[in-house]
């Protein structure tokens, strides 16, 4: 699995960074940069937090032949 | 009719009272919402993640919209359509339910300043599911919700009771009523709180038409047409507490007789089921009401079974809000005669309530004049000649539909409340002599 984020989507809200800041990150304008797209299995719960907890449902997880 | 007596209300009442929001039925499931009103406040009556309720005001910490719109639905968030600022109900995402979750621009607008833990969506800090009937207060220090219904609880356990006495057995039915009349909210609660007395004269013609489920020459609410209006044994109660009830809990009167077999024979049994059970339990088996818990949740938990809130919106208009409720496990025949029943019974449509808003209607239009309010209303029978209860900080009036002791009663506590008497002196003044409170606070 890979992490895709619609940066149309993204209002700044930066819970994903707050949740996994390993994989998630923002930039100088408050919105979405994914760090790395890369879910290995021990990241698996901290990476879906950080999905669940976006209000705008900006990001989400996609299987890697996508 | 003042508008400055409404607005001591709106600021010593009903933030301070316990206020029914909605049934737990109308939110069963994680997620599940249901718009209500406590005064003239917007709520949201949710289900969290874990199954808790939580009744949080409807209005957005940043500059206060309305924060969800719709009537009801099923979600875990509810994001603000104004600044986008979003509260969750989540458990696992927010450490209590209804915190503020999301923030735009958190980093960038607030330099990440903001703590979102302290701007969560106000709630009631005391929330009861009583049997399904679900009550609020804003107020941290009102008393615990049994000890401010009191004895008064036998009439609320009829309501939230199946019609065979199957603890909290019953549902409302899909869909509140809601409409505006151009009257003070306190003539609706005086209405079924224990005025007994308008009833041969406001409901004459849907009596004489047979609104009941007898049909005609059955009375409306049960009792034989030749028993000279009531029958023995009927008084009002009335507590200190405010509260009041049009019947008494000895009153015991099997369901009414239908026109229908089928129907018949589903009540009679349901009654006989119930009569059983709570004689074992030592129980009475009245107190179907009409009644008002205080200061404006009035109910009949009989044919109809029904509740209505009074919202007060200003002195002179009122929103009424109305359930229906029905047994979980009735069948579809049931609901069927029961939702009929209702519609022509009561709400905007109901010809029994149509009589009764007419009353507060031209009451309220009339007593609006400088001249008429210089006139008080008279409330004087009965007036002495009270008599005593064994339920707990209650008397009982001298006749069954005479005695306006459950009105005099309601506008002591109210002016107790408006007023602005603290929770101490409030509990003092209400508490029964001999009997300590029932619950702990």
């Amino acid at each position: 699995m890979r992490i895709h984020a619609d940066l149309a989507s993204c209002q700044g809200y930066g819970n994903c960074a707050g949740t996994d800041g390993k994989h998630f990150d923002l930039d100088d304008d408050g919105f979405v940069v994914i760090r790395s797209d890369r879910v290995t299995a021990e990241d698996n719960q901290s990476v879906a937090e950080a999905v669940r907890s976006c209000p705008a449902e900006a990001i989400w997880l996609v299987a890697d032949d996508d | 009719m003042d508008a400055g007596i409404h607005r001591l209300e709106l600021e010593n009442l009903f933030p301070r009272a316990w206020l029914f929001v909605g049934h737990a039925s109308q939110v069963p499931l994680p997620g599940d919402f249901f718009s209500s009103r406590m005064g003239l406040d917007p709520v949201l009556l949710t289900r969290d993640d874990r199954g808790e309720l939580h009744v949080l005001l409807n209005s957005c910490r940043h500059r206060g919209m309305r924060v969800c719109r719709y009537d009801e639905g099923n979600t875990m968030r509810f994001t603000c359509p104004y600044h986008g600022w979003s509260y969750s109900i989540d458990g696992s995402l927010v450490s209590t339910p209804g915190d503020l979750h999301g923030v735009p621009q958190l980093k960038t607008a607030y330099s990440g300043r903001l703590r979102k833990e302290n701007w969560g969506l106000v709630r009631c800090p005391k929330v009861r599911d009583y049997k399904g009937l679900v009550f609020a207060t804003w107020d941290a220090a009102a008393p615990e919700f049994d000890n401010y219904a009191g004895d008064f609880h036998w009439w609320l356990d009829n309501l939230a009771d199946a019609f065979d006495g199957t603890e909290a057995g019953t549902e409302v039915f899909r869909g509140v009523q809601r409409w505006r009349i151009k009257s003070n909210w306190k003539f609706v609660s005086e209405n079924f709180l224990g005025d007994t007395y308008h009833g041969a004269s406001t409901h004459a013609s849907v009596e004489a038409v047979g609104i009941g489920p007898g049909g005609r020459g059955n009375r409306r609410h049960g009792e034989r047409q030749n028993e000279g209006g009531f029958a023995q044994g009927r008084v009002k109660t009335s507590f200190r507490l405010g509260h009041g009830a049009s019947d008494n809990l000895d009153y015991e009167l099997a369901y009414p007789e239908f026109a229908e077999q089928a129907l018949d024979d589903y009540f009679t049994q349901a009654w006989q089921t119930r009569k059983a059970k709570l004689e074992k339990e030592g129980r009475p088996l009245g107190g179907r009401g009409p009644a008002t818990m205080f200061p404006n949740m009035s109910f009949s938990a009989g044919f109809p079974r029904t509740i209505l809130v009074a919202h007060p919106l200003s002195a002179t208009e009122t929103e009424v809000w109305r359930w229906y409720l029905v047994d979980k496990t009735a069948p579809g025949f049931v609901r069927d005669w029961l939702r009929r029943y209702y519609m022509r019974y009561s709400g905007p449509g109901g010809m029994t309530e149509q009589d009764d808003m007419e009353n507060w209607d031209y009451a309220t239009q009339a007593s609006r004049g400088v001249v008429a309010r210089r006139y008080p209303y008279n409330y004087q029978q009965g007036l002495g000649e009270e008599v005593p209860s064994r339920l707990a900080g209650a008397v009982h009036s001298h006749h069954a539909i005479a005695g306006e002791v459950n009105a005099r009663t309601f506008y002591l506590r109210w002016s107790e409340f408006v007023d602005n008497l603290s929770w101490p002196e409030l509990n003092k003044l209400a508490a029964p002599a001999s009997a300590p409170p029932r619950v702990q606070d």
